[in-house]
C-alpha cells in the first residue's frame, strides 16, 4: 500500500520535474505538434510510417522522465537504415511525391527519439514545418487552414518556450498567439500584393489523391464515382439568366474513341495526330471559335477541386480564355480542354460557352474514320444488330433513332447496382441483363451505331449540377456521366441513352432518379440524417463557406489580383505598379512602426498636476521666466509682477489649489473641477 | 603557409578592434543601444528562410495558395521576431564590479550586474544569455608581443550561458559570474566581452561586444621553490629596543593614507576628520621582532623564483608571521597581514626582468617604494 502510494508520489514528481523544466516542455509541445500533423497526413503515409512516428513520439514523452529510457544511437541509426531500406521498397509503388513525404515523417520520428542538442530541435522544427506545407497538398478547406495554423502556432510555442529559459509559459503562449496576430496582417498583404507566378517547373503529383474520371471506362468504374458526394468542381456564371437548363448541363470532359471489346479510352491514334497537327502549327477548332468572337458568349467561372490530372470539363463548346486563367488550357481538336500542369490544387479557370456553335469535324476524315472502327473481339451479336440496323434504315439518322427506341421501349432498366459482365459485356448487357448504368447504355450505343456504318464516339464528363446559390452550379462525383455523340451530317450530335431509360437522371438528378426506380446511392442511416432540417441548412452553410473559401481564397490568382487592383487603380500601367510595391513595403513598415515604435510613456501625474503644469507652461510662454526647480511659490512670486492682474490671481488661486490638493492633511480628491476652470480663466487672460 | 592567414586574422582583428572601440567606448556601465548591438539571423533562423523560400516554391509550383500563405505567414513571423529580438536585447544593461585578483593556475571571474535600463525601466531582458570573451587581454603596445607568443591568445574561448530571471522581481539585482582564464601573471586591461541573446525564438542572434574597463591582476602560480630565509638583523635599530616599554602597542606611526571603506575604525586619524572631513587612516609599521627577508638566489628562473615566492607568501601570511622580499630589483619591507600579502603578491604577479618590459601596478603602495628607498639607504 505504501510503495504504491510512494511510486505514485514519485511519478507525481517526475511529472512535476518535467513541467518545471522549460525544454521537457517544450519537446512536450513539439511531440504533440508532430503527432498532429500524423494524423492529418494519414493519406500520403504508408502504414508502417504512421506506427513508427506513434511509437517515437511515445518513447520520446516516456523518455523524458527518466533519461536511460530513451533510446541510444546506435538503435536509432539501425531504424534508419532500416527504414531507408522499407522506404526504397515500397517508394517505387507510391511515387515520387508521397515517397518524399515518408522519408520526412521517417527522418522527423527518427530524430524526436534524439533530441539533445539545440541543432536536433531546431531541424525538428523546421521539418515539422515543412510536412504543414505538404499536408496542403491534398487538404485544402477552411478547417486543414485553422487547423495548420494551430499546429504551427504550437511548433512557435515550442520554440518559445525552448528559448525563453525561466519564462512562464503563459507569457510564452502570448507572446506567440500575439506574434501571430501581428504577422497575419503582413501575411495578407503579402499574399494580395506579391505577384502570382505561374508554376515554375512541373512537380510530382500525389497518386493518393487523385480523383474523379479516369481516362478509360470499364463499365464499372463510374459506378464507384457515384458512390463520392465530393464536389468536382463549382461552375459560377455571371447572371442568373446565363445558368443553362437542367437538360442542357453536358460538362464535357473526354471523347473515348478506342474500344477493345470491353474497355474505352483514349485513342492513341488520335493523341498522336493531334501531336503532329500541333507541331505543323494546326490551330485547333476551339481556338478559331474564339478568334472570331461569336456575340452570344456566355462566360462562366470554373472552380475545379484538385484531380491531380489535366483534363478539365466544359460545357459544350467552350473555349479557355487564357489571358485571365493562370494555367494555360490548351483546346484539343475534339472539342475537349486540357490543362498544362495537372490541377494539383483549387483551381479557378475562365471558360465562354458558345450554346449556338456546332462541334464539327476537328480533323476532317480522320475523325470519321477513327469513330467507323468496330472492335471484332466478341460481341458478335450486337455486332449482327448493327449491320441488320444498316441494311434496314438507309439514313443514318434512323438507325440512331432506332437504337434510342429499342432503349426506351425494349425493357431496359437503370441501375447502379448491374450484374457483372466479364465476357462479351455488350452482347450480354444489350440482350440478357437488360439493366445497367450511363456506361453501359453509352457504351453499347457506340458500339451499336458503329456496326451500323455511323461514326460515334462515347463522351465522359458531369451531367447535372445543384445550385448553391442564383447563379452557382456545383457538381458533385455522383454526377459523373457518359454519353455518345454520333456523327450525322458533318456535325457530331449529342444523344444520352440513359435519358431513354431514366429520364428523370437528366432533369432531377441521380439521386431523385434512383429515388423513384427504389434505388439509393448511400445505405447507410447517414442519409437519415441527411435529410433532417437543421442538417440540411448546416451543409448549405458549409458548402457557402467552402464555395467562398474556394473562390476567394483558393482560387485568388494573377486574374483575381489584376481584378482586384485594376477595381483599386483603374487600368494598370507598370509605373502604378511600382506604386503599388513600394506602397505595399510602405505599409509594411507602417504596420511594424505601429507594433515597435516606444509608446509615449504616459506621464504618471494625478489629474491635477497636470493641469498645473499646463498652466505653468502657459505662463512659462507668456513671462519668458522657466520655473525649472522652483518651488511653486517662489516661482509665483517671481512672475506674478509679469502677469496681468487677471492671470495672476487665477495662477495663484491654481498654485493654492494644487497645494492644499497635494500638501493637504485630508484627501480631497475630485477638486480637478475648480482646476480647469481656472486653468481657462488663465489662458483667457493671457491671450 | 599557415603565416599568412594568422597575420591577415591578426590584422583584421586589430581592425575591428579600433573600430569596436570608437563604436562602443569603454565602460563600467553599458546600456545596450542602436549603435552597441548587432542582429543576424542564426543558424535556425537562416533554415527558417529557407524553408520559406522552398515553400513559396512548392505552392507556386502547385499552384497552392495555402501554401502561399504559411510560407509569407512564415516570412512575417521572421520579420516581427528581428523587432522582438532587438527589443528585447536592447532593454539589457550591465554594469562590472572590479574583478578580484586570481592565481594565474586558476579560473578568475568578474561579476557583471543586470541593471535596470535607462530607457526601459517597465521591462528588462528576457531569455539566456551566452557570455563569450572576444579578446580576455586588452593589448596594449607593450604586451603585444609579450602576450603574442602565448597560447592562449588565439585560443578559442569558451562559451558561458546564464538564464536571465526575468522581471518578476524588480529588487533582486541578478549577477552573473563570468569565469575568466589568464594563463599568465601580470597585470592586465580586460578585453571585449561577447554577449549574445537570441530571445525569444532563436530565429536571430542579437549580440554586443562590451569592453567594461577593468583590470585585474593575475598573481603567478603558487609553487614550492628554492627560498632562501635571511633573518633580518633587527639590532640596527634604535626604536624597536627602546620602545619595547610598551608590550601592547609593538607597531610604530609610518604614514597616512586615504580611507578606504573596510579599514578598521580604530585606524582613523579622528583628529583630521574633525579638522577638514579628510577620512584618513593611519598606518603602522610593524616592529616585531622575528621579521624575515625571502630571497630565491638569482641563478634561478624567473618564473620559479616568483612561482616559489609567491607560495612562501601564502604560506607566511596564513601562519601570520611577518616576512619581507628581495628578488633582484624587488624589494619589498617586512610587514605582516593580508594588504602586505595582496601587496606582495601583486609586485611578484607584475615583476618583470627585462627593464624595458617593466610594467608596475599603477596603484603602487607608497609603502613599497618608500621602503625601497630606506633599504636603498642602509
Amino acid at each position: 500500500m505504501n510503495s504504491v502510494l510512494l511510486s505514485r508520489a514519485s511519478q507525481f514528481t517526475i511529472f512535476r520535474s518535467v513541467l518545471g523544466q522549460p525544454n521537457s516542455v517544450a519537446v512536450l509541445i513539439l511531440c504533440a505538434a508532430f503527432s498532429l500533423i500524423l494524423f492529418t497526413l494519414t493519406a500520403p503515409l504508408m502504414i508502417w510510417v504512421l506506427m513508427l512516428g506513434g511509437c517515437a513520439v511515445i518513447v520520446r514523452i516516456a523518455g523524458l522522465s527518466t533519461l536511460d529510457n530513451l533510446p541510444t544511437l546506435r538503435t536509432v541509426n539501425l531504424l534508419a537504415v532500416l527504414a531507408v531500406f522499407a522506404l526504397s521498397w515500397f517508394g517505387l509503388s507510391i511515387g515520387l511525391l508521397d515517397s518524399m513525404i515518408n522519408l520526412l515523417t521517417v527522418a522527423c520520428a527518427l530524430k524526436i527519439m534524439l533530441v539533445e542538442k539545440k541543432r536536433d530541435f531546431h531541424l525538428l522544427i523546421c521539418t515539422c514545418l515543412f510536412l504543414i506545407g505538404c499536408g496542403f497538398i491534398s487538404s485544402l478547406s477552411v478547417f486543414a487552414w485553422v487547423g495548420y495554423t494551430g499546429i504551427l502556432t504550437l511548433l512557435l510555442i515550442a520554440t518559445a518556450l525552448y528559448h525563453g529559459a525561466k519564462i512562464p509559459i503563459a507569457n510564452s503562449v502570448k507572446f506567440v498567439a500575439i506574434l501571430i496576430g501581428q504577422a497575419v496582417p503582413i501575411a495578407l498583404l503579402l499574399f494580395l500584393l506579391l505577384p502570382q507566378l505561374p508554376p515554375l517547373w512541373q512537380m510530382p503529383t500525389s497518386k493518393s489523391t487523385e480523383t474523379g474520371l479516369s481516362d478509360t471506362v470499364t463499365p464499372g468504374d463510374i459506378a464507384s464515382l457515384a458512390s463520392s458526394s465530393d464536389l468536382a468542381f463549382s461552375a459560377t456564371f455571371k447572371s442568373t439568366d446565363e445558368v443553362p437548363e437542367a437538360q442542357n448541363r453536358y460538362w464535357r470532359a473526354m471523347t473515348l474513341e478506342h474500344f477493345d471489346g470491353k474497355t474505352w479510352s483514349i485513342s492513341e491514334k488520335r493523341t498522336q495526330a493531334e501531336q503532329q497537327l500541333a507541331f505543323m502549327g494546326k490551330a485547333a477548332p476551339l481556338s478559331e471559335l474564339a478568334e472570331k468572337g461569336t456575340p452570344a458568349v456566355t462566360n462562366y467561372e470554373l472552380i475545379v477541386e484538385p484531380t491531380q490530372q489535366t483534363w478539365l470539363f466544359a460545357l459544350a463548346p467552350s473555349f479557355p480564355n487564357n489571358r485571365e486563367n493562370s494555367i494555360f488550357v490548351r483546346s484539343l481538336f475534339d472539342y475537349t480542354l486540357r490543362a498544362n500542369t495537372p490541377i494539383s490544387s483549387k483551381k479557378a479557370f475562365y471558360l465562354s460557352y458558345v450554346p449556338n456553335a456546332q462541334i464539327n469535324n476537328g480533323i476532317g476524315n480522320f475523325e470519321t474514320q477513327l469513330n467507323l472502327q468496330v472492335s471484332t473481339n466478341g460481341n458478335a451479336e450486337a455486332r449482327a444488330w448493327g449491320q441488320s440496323l444498316a441494311k434496314q434504315y438507309a439514313n443514318p439518322d434512323e438507325r440512331v433513332q432506332a437504337v434510342m427506341r429499342e432503349f426506351r421501349q425494349g425493357g431496359f432498366r437503370y441501375t447502379l447496382s448491374p450484374n457483372a459482365m466479364p465476357v462479351d459485356p455488350i452482347d450480354s448487357f444489350l440482350f440478357e441483363q437488360r439493366a445497367g448504368f450511363c456506361a453501359h447504355y453509352a457504351g453499347a450505343m457506340v458500339y451499336v451505331l458503329r456496326a451500323a456504318g455511323v461514326p460515334a464516339r462515347m463522351v465522359t464528363g458531369y451531367q447535372g449540377g445543384s445550385e448553391l446559390s442564383e447563379n452557382v452550379l456545383q457538381v458533385r462525383q455522383y454526377d459523373a456521366h457518359a454519353w455518345v455523340e454520333a456523327f450525322l451530317d458533318g456535325v457530331w450530335v449529342r444523344f444520352d441513352p440513359t435519358s431513354m431509360v431514366a429520364p428523370s437522371r437528366l432533369t432531377f438528378g441521380l439521386e431523385r432518379a434512383l429515388e423513384e426506380l427504389g434505388e439509393s446511392r448511400q445505405t447507410t442511416i447517414l442519409r437519415e440524417i441527411g435529410n433532417s432540417a437543421l442538417f440540411a441548412t448546416l451543409q448549405g452553410w458549409l458548402q457557402q463557406l467552402d464555395y467562398s473559401w474556394s473562390k476567394w481564397v483558393l482560387g485568388f490568382d494573377n486574374a483575381a489580383q489584376t481584378n482586384m487592383l485594376e477595381e483599386l487603380l483603374g487600368t494598370l500601367t507598370p509605373q502604378k505598379m511600382r506604386i503599388v510595391f513600394l506602397s505595399a513595403i510602405g505599409l509594411i513598415g507602417l504596420i511594424l512602426a505601429m507594433y515597435f515604435l516606444p509608446k509615449k510613456e504616459k506621464a504618471r501625474f494625478s489629474p491635477s498636476h497636470r493641469i498645473l503644469l499646463k498652466a505653468v507652461t502657459h505662463v512659462e510662454t507668456q513671462t519668458g521666466i522657466k520655473r525649472e526647480n522652483k518651488a511653486l511659490s517662489t516661482y509665483f512670486q517671481e512672475v506674478s509682477s509679469l502677469l496681468p492682474p487677471h492671470a495672476a490671481k487665477a495662477f495663484e488661486q491654481l498654485c493654492k489649489q494644487f497645494e492644499h490638493e497635494t500638501y493637504g492633511q485630508q484627501q480631497t480628491l475630485g477638486n480637478t473641477g475648480v482646476m480647469k476652470c481656472q486653468l481657462k480663466t488663465l489662458k483667457q487672460a493671457l491671450k | 603557409m599557415r603565416k599568412v592567414p594568422t597575420l591577415f586574422t591578426k590584422y583584421f582583428q586589430r581592425r575591428l578592434s579600433t573600430w569596436l572601440d570608437k563604436r562602443v567606448p569603454a565602460s563600467q556601465e553599458h546600456h545596450l543601444n542602436l549603435n552597441s548591438i548587432f542582429i543576424l539571423p542564426s543558424g535556425f533562423g537562416w533554415s527558417f528562410i529557407i524553408l520559406s523560400l522552398c515553400l513559396f516554391l512548392l505552392g507556386t509550383n502547385y499552384q497552392n495558395n495555402l501554401m502561399l500563405l504559411l510560407s509569407y505567414l512564415c516570412l512575417s513571423i521572421m520579420l516581427l521576431t528581428l523587432f522582438y529580438t532587438h527589443q528585447n536585447f536592447a532593454r539589457l544593461a550591465l554594469k562590472a564590479l572590479p574583478p578580484t585578483s586570481f592565481h594565474c593556475n586558476q579560473n578568475g571571474e568578474i561579476q557583471l550586474q543586470v541593471i535596470p535600463h535607462v530607457n526601459a525601466q517597465s521591462k528588462c531582458c528576457n531569455g539566456t544569455l551566452f557570455i563569450k570573451w572576444l579578446t580576455v587581454v586588452r593589448h596594449t603596445d607593450t604586451q603585444l608581443e609579450y602576450l603574442s607568443n602565448g597560447r592562449h591568445a588565439s585560443a578559442p574561448q569558451q562559451s558561458y550561458n546564464f538564464s536571465l530571471i526575468g522581471n518578476s522581481k524588480r529588487e533582486q539585482i541578478q549577477t552573473l559570474n563570468v569565469p575568466l582564464q589568464i594563463s599568465r601573471r601580470g597585470q592586465f586591461i580586460l578585453g571585449r566581452m561577447t554577449i549574445a541573446c537570441d530571445f525569444p525564438l532563436g530565429l536571430y542572434k542579437c549580440w554586443t561586444h562590451l569592453d567594461f574597463d577593468q583590470q585585474v591582476v593575475v598573481y603567478a602560480k603558487p609553487q614550492e621553490g628554492p627560498i632562501t630565509i635571511d633573518k633580518l638583523p633587527n639590532a640596527d635599530e634604535p626604536d624597536s629596543v627602546s620602545e619595547i616599554i610598551d608590550p601592547t602597542s609593538n607597531e610604530d606611526f609610518y604614514a597616512l593614507n586615504d580611507y578606504e571603506i573596510g579599514q578598521p575604525l580604530n585606524r582613523v586619524s579622528w583628529k583630521h576628520v574633525a579638522k577638514n572631513g579628510n577620512w584618513v587612516s593611519k598606518s603602522f609599521t610593524s616592529l616585531q621582532s622575528d621579521s624575515f627577508v625571502l630571497s630565491v638566489p638569482s641563478s634561478e628562473d624567473v618564473e620559479t623564483a616568483v612561482s616559489a615566492l609567491t607560495q612562501a607568501t601564502i604560506s607566511w601570511t596564513t601562519t601570520n608571521r611577518v616576512f619581507g622580499i628581495q628578488y633582484k630589483g624587488l624589494n619589498i619591507a617586512p610587514a605582516q597581514g593580508a594588504k602586505h600579502m595582496g601587496e606582495c603578491l601583486s609586485a611578484l604577479a607584475c615583476f618583470n626582468d627585462s627593464p624595458t618590459l617593466a610594467s608596475a601596478p599603477s596603484s603602487k603602495p607608497v609603502s613599497i617604494s618608500s621602503v625601497q628607498k630606506k633599504t636603498g639607504a642602509y
